[in-house]
């Protein structure tokens, strides 16, 4: 595959455009968590898979917990929501506490987790299509429940493409709710085809910008 | 409208005492009226809850229905009828812009908005076609109000 590495320009385009994606997503969360949420994301980075890999492991010990989405219409990936397992009870708990009692919110952990990961990687991508002027269609939520390290080479057999050439925007963020931190990650997985067409909608809008 | 024509004559033609009781009966009237009927179509147990919390919030005075997919959305519709009907768009099966006119032909009078965590431009421009609203998830009870107010008045 080639070197595909982003210019600073476009970092910074993609950083301030995933910026707009994660505060709307914390304003979402807000709304379901009933309080204050702050979400903050240092840097987006476009990394090899194995690197990827790598970085769960050394932030997330044990299993982590995911919600993945397919996403196509003209940039074809999947999206990621990654948490500590615990700390995805922790979160389900802050949403739907005030409405259920312990033993229904263990029940109803994966649904509330897919629904919450529906919101936050939807809005993600909303302020993609936005800011591209492209439309983003997503697949249906999907939890996973794997070894942190695991988690990203699981979506890859999904993909059409040799898994060596799978790149990912890789996001970590913070969720501060009720005043406890929860660390997670939001990625976008995309192949060749997928990263070949997001630089060019990048060049298009700097173009944009600079005209 | 029988009672309101009552409650007028009664304004005009009886003591203050009269009129206060039957004012009373159309209030009570009005309310029992005005009950909303919903139905929440949504995939997701989470999203049926929190959307049911929200719209009670929103209108107290409501009696909520759930389906959990496009086509027991309409078995239920066939069987009842609805005020309003809170849709989501991504499901399994039928999505939920794809369900909006199934729905739309057995309850024409009915209000359609179709709930999304997905609010792109082109996703507006699709739902605007269908003549139906959109509001973003989670269902914000203010902002519910707000559309059922304007699709009132």
């Amino acid at each position: 595959m080639p070197d595909l590495k982003l210019s600073g320009m476009q970092k910074d385009v993609l950083t301030e455009v995933m910026n707009l994606g994660i505060g709307r997503a914390a304003s979402v969360l807000s709304e379901l968590a009933g309080d204050v949420v702050d979400m903050g994301i240092p840097e987006v980075r476009l990394m090899p898979r194995s690197k990827v890999s790598k970085k769960l492991i050394a932030g997330i010990e044990g299993k982590a917990a995911a919600v993945r989405q397919s996403f196509g219409g003209g940039i074809d990936g999947q999206s990621l929501l990654i948490f500590p397992e615990k700390a995805s009870l922790e979160l389900v708990r802050r949403i739907l506490g005030e409405h259920l009692d312990v033993g229904e919110i263990s029940d109803l952990e994966q649904d509330a987790l897919r629904e919450v990961g529906n919101v936050i990687l939807s809005a993600c991508l909303g302020a993609f299509a936005e800011a591209f002027g492209n439309r983003i269609d997503n697949g249906l939520p999907e939890v996973l429940v794997a070894n942190s390290g695991e988690v990203v080479n699981l979506c890859s057999p999904i993909m059409a493409e040799d898994p060596e050439d799978l790149r990912v925007l890789f996001m970590e963020v913070e969720f501060g709710i009720h005043s406890q931190e929860i660390h997670g990650y939001v990625m976008l997985l995309l192949g060749l085809a997928g990263i070949t067409t997001l630089v060019s909608l990048i060049d298009e809008y700097i173009k944009k910008l600079s005209s | 409208m029988t009672v309101v024509n009552y409650w007028l004559l009664g304004v005009h033609d009886h003591d203050d005492i009269i009129s206060i009781g039957l004012w009373g009966l159309i209030k009570i009237g009005e309310l029992f009226s005005m009950t909303l009927k919903v139905l929440l179509v949504d995939d997701s147990i989470t999203a049926r809850m929190l959307g049911g919390v929200a719209v009670k919030q929103a209108v107290p005075d409501s009696e909520i229905a759930q389906a959990a997919n496009g086509d027991e959305a309409i078995e239920i519709a066939k069987s009842q009828a609805f005020d309003l009907f809170l849709i989501d768009v991504n499901m399994p099966g039928m999505n939920g812009l794809e369900l909006c006119p199934h729905l739309q032909a057995i309850s024409p009078d009915s209000i359609f908005i179709v709930v999304t965590a997905n609010i792109q431009p082109a996703i507006q421009a699709e739902v605007a076609a269908l003549g139906v609203g959109v509001i973003g998830k989670p269902i914000n009870p203010d902002k519910l109000k707000d559309y059922l107010d304007s699709c009132r008045a």
